[in-house]
């Protein structure tokens, strides 16, 4: 009796050790393979498992792989069970320990239940093997199902060629050492994950550092981009502003225009009827008859030169806002679609008239007018182009200079050149210089569409435009317009 | 020796793996004997039979519910004869689980998955437990 | 009549049960050490060991059912014989042969199946005391596997 009580007193001992020995050696390390190798080593000191394995569950909750094996000469490592499938399949979808034993009386029994059904032409009905390799001669195999309070996390698999008989007690223990596996395995597989989140976090930042100055790179295009944009935009409201203030200008100017005409009428005949009086006052002064009358009024005479005076400065004046209302009148006519025959000339000189204000005396301008017929065309856009081109040479000019308007009739080609001796224009410029958008006077000044709106109604008239220059000379644009329609 | 409750040495008999003997016996009178793979041990008064296909024990007993189990025990020389009724079936429950188990594992460790299925645990109540040992050969006891 | 094939079959199996059931219904099992067909093939003598003989006589007394499972391992090729019982007598040394054939076929057939020793495989199957006889009425197909339970003997319409 007391031989017995030792006898179960030393077993427990030893395996109060062993769990100790366990304990210690697993919570040393937090490397899964160590914690492995640990665990198979302990249960085949512990019980002589000679053939072990630790399946672990994959992510998905339906298939566990095996993570460490020993005792197999081929190691069956990687290798997968699906859950529910083989005593590994099932300990994990039931979650608790099971054995088998005599398996080579049931592997016996059932092949002849195989043999039977596939004799009965029933062999479809059967399933393959599973493919978890071990033992082909297994006669018992336990597994042990590994758990972290509820959650399964893996199996632990032995099997032996020999029958095993475990009491309660391996039971167990077992289930103790397994336990304390399956704490390990998760502690170390969470420092695994840990590890790997870090080293990934770490990656994050320097990608993230990355990125951040190609994002200022990118901001920086960008805003250089948005720059050039805005001043695009910025001319073209420009241009749209200019338009408008053409299109209101033409509007006011053809309503001055209007409103003077009638007084103007009235101012210029009184002009006339005056001139005419005093001629007729004139004529009486000189009759012999009606000079004892005059020499009593002495200062008639006088009067009568200050009125013919007046008569023709009146006229004069006059006839002069005639012309400049009639400049106006032509230069407000903006109805683009209007096509009617002009005289090119009168378009001209009232351009010139308009710009009066800007030539200053050390400009000379020479009229070389030709023969030219009357043309149908869009006389206010070709006054436009006038007005574009004779503004460009008097800038061109500046103080002192001269600007040079011929006109001929070349063929069938009304032919007019606007010569100018300003400081010219370079070559490399010269292509560029019909190009919307294209000043050589820096941003804010004009908004470089001129020549290029230029071109476009020379082009409206089916006609062309070049340029020729000499840097400190001069240019010359010539333009020619088909008479024809 | 006879008992009329399973002793804990029956236990491992009943795990050992040799096939068990079952006589039963049909309202009509007429027995029938059988092998079966396993008896599965519930508690000290009870064991269970798998039913998994229907044949003539499953229906003897529930016309008849009387039937002898014989179990062996090649390792201790001895057979142990049972005289048990059948109580109840149960589809779930620990009894069912475990049993189901143990048939599932087998079953597809073995491709047979689907063919073999536990349709209940048969629970018969134990009322009398004989172990026979044979007159040994030697001397040994073991 | 037993059919031939299952004579050939008797010669080769190594497992044998018998039933039988008192007056009140209650079955009994009976283990069979050995086992012939008689010549003219519709009795089978079994040979019954003492140790279990309970309620065996006073079962066949009483209703004379007896049945008779054997079984060849390992294929497991298995049949069920049930019949009426004919007749019983001590063994006798005309038994002995069949005993010793069929105690050393199952012995024989342990050890090498299951690495058991001989001598604790032989003392499994004791010596017979009593030799029964009966006259077989059905034989059925027990073999595990998806012909199970199926009558041989009549054969099934």
């Amino acid at each position: 009796m007391s031989t017995d009580l030792e006898e179960r007193l030393a077993a427990k001992s030893r395996e109060v050790r062993v769990l100790q020995q366990v304990s210690s050696e697993i919570n040393s390390t937090l490397n899964l393979e160590e914690i492995f190798g640990i665990v198979l080593r302990t249960m085949d000191e512990l019980f002589g498992f000679h053939h072990s394995m630790i399946l672990l569950l994959d992510a998905s909750g339906e298939t566990l792989s095996v993570a460490a094996s020993r005792g197999y000469q081929g190691q069956p490592a990687g290798a997968r069970v699906a859950v529910g499938t083989g005593l590994v399949g099932v300990v994990a979808k039931k979650r608790q320990l099971m054995r088998l034993g005599n398996l080579g009386r049931q592997r016996a029994y059932m092949s002849t239940i195989r043999e039977q059904m596939e004799q009965a032409g029933r062999g479809s009905e059967l399933g393959e093997s599973p493919a978890l390799p071990g033992l082909s001669d297994v006669e018992s195999q336990i597994g042990i199902p590994l758990l972290i309070k509820d959650t399964l996390i893996g199996v632990f698999f032995v099997e032996s060629i020999e029958q095993r008989v475990f009491s309660e007690g391996d039971e167990a223990l077992i289930t103790v050492v397994a336990n304390q596996a399956a704490s390990a395995i998760q502690n170390a597989k969470s420092y695994r994950a840990e590890a790997e989140r870090r080293s990934e976090l770490l990656e994050a930042h320097e990608r993230l550092k990355e990125l951040n100055e190609t994002l200022e790179d990118r901001v920086r295009e960008r805003t250089l981009e948005l720059y050039q944009t805005n001043r695009e935009l910025r001319e073209t409201q420009a241009q749209l502003l200019q338009s408008a203030k053409m299109a209101a200008l033409g509007d006011l100017a053809a309503g001055v225009a209007h409103e003077i005409n009638t007084p103007l009428g009235s101012i210029h005949s009184n002009a006339d009827v005056s001139k005419r009086v005093a001629a007729v006052v004139r004529k009486a002064l000189t009759d012999e008859a009606l000079a004892p009358v005059f020499s009593k009024h002495p200062r008639l005479e006088q009067a009568l030169e200050a009125l013919e005076q007046a008569a023709a400065t009146t006229l004069v004046a006059s006839d002069r806002i005639v012309r400049i209302v009639k400049s106006l009148g032509n230069f407000a006519r903006l109805d683009e679609a209007e096509r009617k025959k002009a005289d090119l000339h009168e378009g001209i000189e009232s351009t010139l008239t308009l710009l009066q204000h800007k030539l200053k005396h050390g400009i000379e301008v020479i009229r070389d007018f030709g023969e030219i017929p009357q043309m149908v065309c869009s006389p206010n856009r070709l006054n436009q182009v006038f007005m574009n081109l004779l503004v460009n040479a008097i800038q061109a000019v500046g103080e002192r200079g001269t600007i040079t308007i011929r006109t001929r009739l070349e063929g069938d080609q009304v032919v007019l050149r606007f010569a100018d001796t300003g400081h010219g224009i370079p070559s490399q410029n010269l292509e560029r210089i019909f190009d919307p958008g294209f000043t050589t006077r820096g941003p804010g000044v004009g908004t470089g569409l001129g020549l290029a709106i230029t071109y476009r109604i020379v082009e409206e008239h089916r006609g062309a435009i070049e340029v020729s220059s000499d840097v400190g000379k001069g240019t010359e644009f010539t333009i020619r317009l088909p008479i024809r329609e | 020796m006879e008992t009329t409750h399973l002793p804990d040495e029956i236990k491992p008999v009943m795990e050992n793996g040799v096939p068990a003997d079952v006589v039963s016996c049909s309202a009509g009178g007429i027995p029938n004997t059988t092998i079966i793979s396993q008896v599965y041990y519930v508690d000290r008064e009870h064991v269970a039979l798998s039913f998994q296909f229907f044949n003539k024990t499953v229906k003897n007993v529930r016309e008849n519910p009387n039937a002898c189990v014989l179990l062996n025990d090649l390792k201790g020389r001895a057979t142990w004869i049972l005289q048990a009724r059948y109580e109840h079936s149960e589809t779930e429950g620990p009894v069912f689980d475990r049993m189901d188990m143990q048939i599932e594992a087998i079953a597809s460790a073995t491709g047979m998955t689907g063919i073999f299925k536990l349709k209940a645990a048969d629970i018969y109540r134990v009322h009398t437990v004989r172990k026979v040992a044979f007159r040994a050969e030697s001397t040994d006891q073991n | 009549m037993i059919p031939e094939v299952i004579v050939l079959f008797l010669d080769r199996a190594i497992v044998a049960i018998g039933g039988t059931r008192d007056k009140d219904f209650v079955p009994h099992v009976h283990r069979v050490s050995g086992w012939r067909c008689s010549p003219d093939r519709k009795a089978i003598t079994c040979l019954i060991p003492e140790e279990f003989t309970s309620d065996l006589m006073s079962s066949l007394e009483d209703n004379g059912q007896f049945a008779l499972t054997v079984c060849e391992v390992p294929s497991h090729e298995t049949y069920q014989f049930k019949g009426d019982y004919v007749s019983s007598r001590p063994s006798n040394e005309g038994d002995v042969a069949d005993f010793e054939r069929c105690r050393g076929r199952f012995a024989e057939r342990v050890a090498s199946l299951f690495g058991f020793p001989v001598d604790a495989s032989r003392a499994f199957v004791p010596e017979p005391s009593i030799a029964v006889t009966f006259q077989v009425r059905e034989i059925f197909v027990q073999t595990p596997g998806p012909a199970a339970g199926r009558r041989l003997v009549p054969r099934e319409e």
